[in-house]
């Protein structure tokens, strides 16, 4: 079953589910492409199926990340980009013509979820869409047992980043990888609610979020199952909440960890790549691991257990490929000759023996030039190999 | 000490400590009864929460520690505000700029800035220069706290900041918040950058010229190649932190 549908893919010249392939299979590609990548310049998609083995590539592979920024390319406007996946899609087509890059992940704003669990959305012309927090879907603790699980068929914005998977992924083919984006269920519970009176709830009625948790994952799964259906190799699950920026570890293992690990499976089953990514202060690693067992983890700080980045490649490095962490206000403020300089401090840290991707520890800044994303593009390319 | 043994100074520095709301209860119930001055509940608060603030520094710990804390401490200060004299540290505006809804990072600094000593005159969010400049104006006050957690608002915030030095010059600003920095904070014209509610101290006196009770020293150790950032507390070394 799983070889058919590896010959399908190939047959349709499409990605294969790279999960489906055996490891020792993709270990010897890896091994064959860090060889080739000695002499020749490997495509982005090698280089980054490359690096997620463990194995060196040719150069460190990039993630700028630049997505809602890109808009100003094709003079999209932020709504159109929030709710078209046609315009969203050739902004990110755009971002990767424009500025370079080896890997996208398709994240349009963090209310595509909630916005179909009925959240009430504001779609400001100048900056990312967010939750009309003054209208949240869940008003008060006994609004958690409220709520249901969607047939994905009669979502809206999920649909539209369904169908921009789709676009993406036969757009990038076999040139660059592509992963769809999921915002974990307390992610989504949270836009739904307002932030500070849900990290609350989840201290003091934890069953409750509990019951909601259900019901949003139900959803959750079938909206990573249909990405992953559209040919994308890999989908990124964000779990903010693993992080000293939210909740105890134990809380969120408590309340998430069973969920999360849900969803990753069934990204898993279908052959995809996980991804996870957090933007946290002191992100719990382990806990992540161990619930989720992620290919990749994009961070902008280092975890919880790690106090310098020689430790987290040490401690993490061999588990998990680290996408990250140039730090968003550098990118703001940055020259790009400083920004270059802190890519080489961290490609020097973490790039060896594989296992690194270069990004910004966050989406790169809508509002700011490009000068940033091009420094890391260049970064990558004189000190990544 | 068991909560038999507290007296209610005890029990409201704990609750909040702790993030206890029976003792919180338990301590404004003697207040109710007059076995406890508004003075010494306040006092009592505060030690509670800086308690949760130095732990912090020295330890960091999940934001909702900090945030359940600060909850309960707005609980008592309710309570006896009204039977308190005006605050000596001074007025801080503060809220969140426009273009931005997230204002939980605000309200927890808010919260610690009351517990500092300071009188909080909270704008809320998504809140346009204009009505920083009349909220400072009607208020006299002499300080303006920013956040943002999204760098999409960071020209609205640079925006409201030189307004504010061109109106008011005397009014110091600080601000806060996920896309800033030091650097980025001084160069869109702050007077002072505070990292998060447990480095606030520090960053106020610093504004206020006041002979700081707190310093921090931070370097780059090239060797290591990490920033290293210790914290100076009360004459003790109370956290080493070292971050990349």
């Amino acid at each position: 079953m799983r070889f058919q549908k590896i010959f399908r893919s190939l047959k349709d010249r499409r990605i294969p589910p790279v999960g489906f392939i055996p490891e020792p299979l993709q270990d010897l590609a890896a091994r064959l492409a860090g060889y080739r990548g000695r002499i020749s310049r490997l495509s982005s998609l090698e280089r980054v199926l490359t690096t997620i083995r463990h194995k060196e590539p040719d150069r460190v592979p990039v993630a700028p990340l630049v997505n809602a920024g890109a808009r100003c390319i094709n003079g999209v406007t932020f709504p159109e980009y929030s709710r078209s996946a046609e315009k969203a899609a050739d902004v990110f087509t755009s971002s990767v013509e424009f500025i370079g890059g080896d890997l996208i992940v398709l994240m349009l704003d963090l209310s595509v979820e909630a916005a179909d669990f009925g959240q009430q959305m504001i779609y400001p012309e100048n900056s990312t869409a967010h939750p009309d927090y003054t209208r949240p879907t869940i008003r008060d603790v006994d609004d958690y047992a409220k709520l249901r699980p969607i047939p994905i068929s009669e979502t809206g914005r999920m649909n539209t980043l369904i169908r921009l998977c789709h676009i993406m992924a036969g757009r990038m083919g076999w040139k660059t990888l592509v992963s769809g984006f999921v915002y974990g269920p307390l992610g989504v519970l949270s836009m739904m609610r307002g932030a500070q009176l849900f990290f609350k709830d989840c201290m003091q009625y934890p069953k409750q979020v509990m019951k909601a948790c259900e019901a949003v994952t139900e959803t959750l799964v079938a909206f990573a199952e249909a990405q992953c259906d559209t040919g994308v190799p890999a989908v990124t699950i964000d779990t903010l909440y693993a992080s000293h920026s939210a909740l105890p570890k134990q809380v969120w293992e408590a309340i998430e960890g069973p969920f999360a690990r849900e969803i990753s499976n069934c990204i898993r089953k279908k052959g995809g790549l996980v991804g996870i990514h957090n933007c946290g202060h002191g992100i719990y690693f382990d806990a992540q691991i161990n619930w989720m067992a992620p290919h990749v983890i994009s961070f902008a700080h280092l975890p919880d257990d790690c106090a310098t980045p020689r430790e987290l490649k040490r401690r993490y490095g061999d588990a998990v490929t680290l996408v990250g962490y140039v730090p968003t206000p550098l990118l703001v403020h940055g020259t790009p000759r400083q920004v270059m300089d802190e890519c080489r401090r961290q490609i020097d840290v973490l790039g060896r023996d594989g296992g690194f991707i270069l990004a910004p520890g966050c989406e790169y800044p809508p509002n700011i030039s490009f000068n940033s994303a091009f420094a890391l593009v260049k970064a990558a390319e004189l000190y990544g190999h | 000490m068991t909560s038999e043994d507290m007296n209610p100074s005890n029990e409201l520095e704990t609750a909040v400590a702790d993030r206890n709301s029976d003792l919180l209860q338990k301590g404004l119930e003697a207040f109710d009864r007059g076995e406890i001055s508004p003075e010494e509940v306040l006092a009592a608060l505060i030690r509670g929460l800086q308690t949760v603030r130095k732990r912090m520094a020295a330890v960091a710990g999940p934001v909702v520690e900090l945030l359940l804390s600060v909850d309960l401490m707005n609980q008592g200060l309710e309570k006896v505000k009204a039977s308190l004299p005006p605050s000596p540290k001074g007025r801080v505006v503060i809220g969140v700029v426009k273009g931005d809804v997230h204002d939980l990072g605000k309200n927890i600094v808010a919260g610690v800035m009351a517990a500092c000593g300071f009188d909080v005159v909270d704008l809320g969010l998504d809140v346009a220069t204009d009505e920083f400049i009349a909220a400072l104006k009607r208020t006299d006050a002499g300080v303006l706290a920013l956040s943002t957690m999204m760098s999409t608002p960071l020209e609205n915030m640079r925006e409201t900041i030189a307004v504010c030095h061109r109106e008011m010059p005397h009014v110091k600003i600080i601000v806060g918040g996920a896309p800033l920095d030091a650097k980025l904070a001084e160069s869109i014209g702050a007077d002072a950058y505070a990292e998060s509610a447990v480095f606030l101290l520090p960053a106020m006196e610093k504004i206020a010229g006041e002979q700081p009770s707190a310093r921090i020293d931070a370097y780059t150790d090239y060797e290591r190649k990490v920033k290293v950032v210790t914290v100076h507390e009360d004459g003790e070394k109370s956290r080493k932190g070292v971050d990349a």
